[in-house]
């Protein structure tokens, strides 16, 4: 078990409880097709190309944004758990892991690689 | 040759010719706030003009399955077309938006789902983004950048979120244009009155360098304040990274991107963008956009030449 967090970490849609799922790691569009329900999502941002894909997500990650940027609010109005200005995470992360996405403490627990 | 156009301090904000996107810049010019002098087309200049390519668009509706070949070919259609109003159009930056060299051209859709409008920057899900925008475009490639504009209402996206290879009745989704002056950003800033993130009642806003776009985008992290909603006391304020700063070349080439990214100096990152009075400046006229559309704002905005000017408010989209 790994927890990752950090001070530009910031929360774009809270969770009533922590989530858990597997990485999705999607660099680019390309990625997209990878994603499978309850997936965490993770991305260096979205765009509204990504929002099928999204609303499959059980979470979001991304590396850039702010809380009002497209990630936030689109995951705001499906109610998608998401935190954002996660810079490092992609070196932290890999497809596959299993996470636990806690917007409250704004963590991400690695249960499993 | 005359269009009917909307100018901004002109009009209803009832008028049923305009999306949302366009009306709501309109109140707020009636009641004196800053927005970009600008006007807009209405929807029966686009379903005007569309009703021509109607028998193509809908051949190639049910002719492909394939949602890029659908979507490309019907772009070509609509953009290749000849646009009648666009002597007027021309006419019309003169007279309404006279000494502006650039303009920004923005798509306020209403797509037909299932036999229902949906109506763009309402308090419903949000469409933002789903159709195009262009910025510092030249005045003679305005009207093109309307047909631009026209044409992204069948972007693959589109085609495929609404399934219109099943649905017929997208095709008589319609789209009112906004045409304002650009406004130069020396800053920016997305503005909730009420911030939907955080338990309890907060102002925020998320300032940066340079084009809104930024923000909106998720391509920087901007400065973060949380203010008291009674009074616009700072309770939080956070630096964001701030790496680089959006701005435009001016839009000759429709296949090129026109935005630039200028790298932010590592001084002016860590330190925030915006003063405490500035801050003040923008709670204010927050709260009194809030107040003149009686429910909570979703507003961009820019600070050009120093002038704190509204370029887009909407209801906050609760989903």
């Amino acid at each position: 078990m790994k927890e990752l967090t950090g001070e530009s970490w910031r929360v774009g849609c809270h969770a009533e409880t922590p989530v858990t799922g597997r990485v999705v790691i999607v660099q680019s569009e390309a990625d997209l097709h990878k994603v499978c329900k309850g997936d965490v999502i993770v991305a260096n941002q979205t765009d509204v190309n990504y929002t099928p894909q999204m609303l499959l997500a059980s979470a979001v990650v991304t590396v850039e944004g702010g809380r009002y940027s497209h990630a936030a609010t689109f995951s705001r109005e499906n109610k998608i758990p998401c935190i954002i200005g996660t810079s490092g995470i992609m070196d932290e992360l890999r497809d596959g892991d299993i996470v636990i996405v806690n917007t409250r403490s704004k963590t991400i627990t690695i249960q499993k690689t | 040759m005359s269009i009917s156009v909307f100018e901004m301090g002109g009009l209803s904000d009832r008028s049923p010719e305009l999306g949302n996107k366009v009306k709501n810049l309109a109140s707020l010019a009636q009641v004196g706030i800053r927005v970009p002098r600008g006007f807009g087309l209405p929807f029966s200049v686009y379903t005007e003009h569309t009703m021509q390519l109607m028998s193509a668009l809908e051949r190639i509706r049910t002719q492909e399955k394939d949602y890029s070949v659908m979507a490309r070919r019907m772009y070509d259609v609509v953009t290749k077309s000849s646009l009648k109003d666009a002597e007027g159009i021309l006419d019309a930056l003169n007279k309404h938006i006279p000494g502006a060299q650039y303009f920004a051209v923005r798509s306020a859709g209403a797509p037909v789902v299932n036999h229902a409008e949906i109506a763009e920057d309402s308090a419903g899900i949000s469409l933002a983004g789903q159709y195009e925008s262009f910025l510092l475009v030249p005045a003679r490639n305005v009207p093109q950048a309307v047909l631009c504009c026209y044409a992204s209402l069948f972007s693959e996206r589109c085609l495929r979120r609404f399934k219109v290879a099943e649905d017929a009745g997208y095709l008589w989704s319609r789209m009112s244009v906004l045409i304002q002056e650009m406004c130069p950003a020396e800053l920016s800033a997305v503005v909730m009155t009420r911030d939907p993130v955080e338990d309890g009642d907060y102002f925020g806003m998320e300032v940066t360098y340079g084009a809104c776009e930024a923000i909106v985008s998720g391509e920087v992290q901007g400065d973060l304040y949380l203010l008291s909603i009674a009074k616009g006391d700072i309770l939080s304020a956070e630096i964001g990274t701030k790496n680089f700063r959006i701005g435009y070349e001016p839009l000759t080439d429709w296949n090129v991107d026109n935005k630039v990214k200028f790298s932010v100096h590592e001084q002016e990152r860590k330190k925030f963008v915006a003063s405490q009075k500035l801050i003040a400046s923008i709670y204010d006229l927050g709260m009194l956009v809030e107040h003149h559309f009686r429910t909570p704002q979703d507003i961009e905005l820019v600070v050009s030449r120093g002038e704190i000017i509204i370029t887009q408010s909407r209801p906050i989209t609760t989903g």
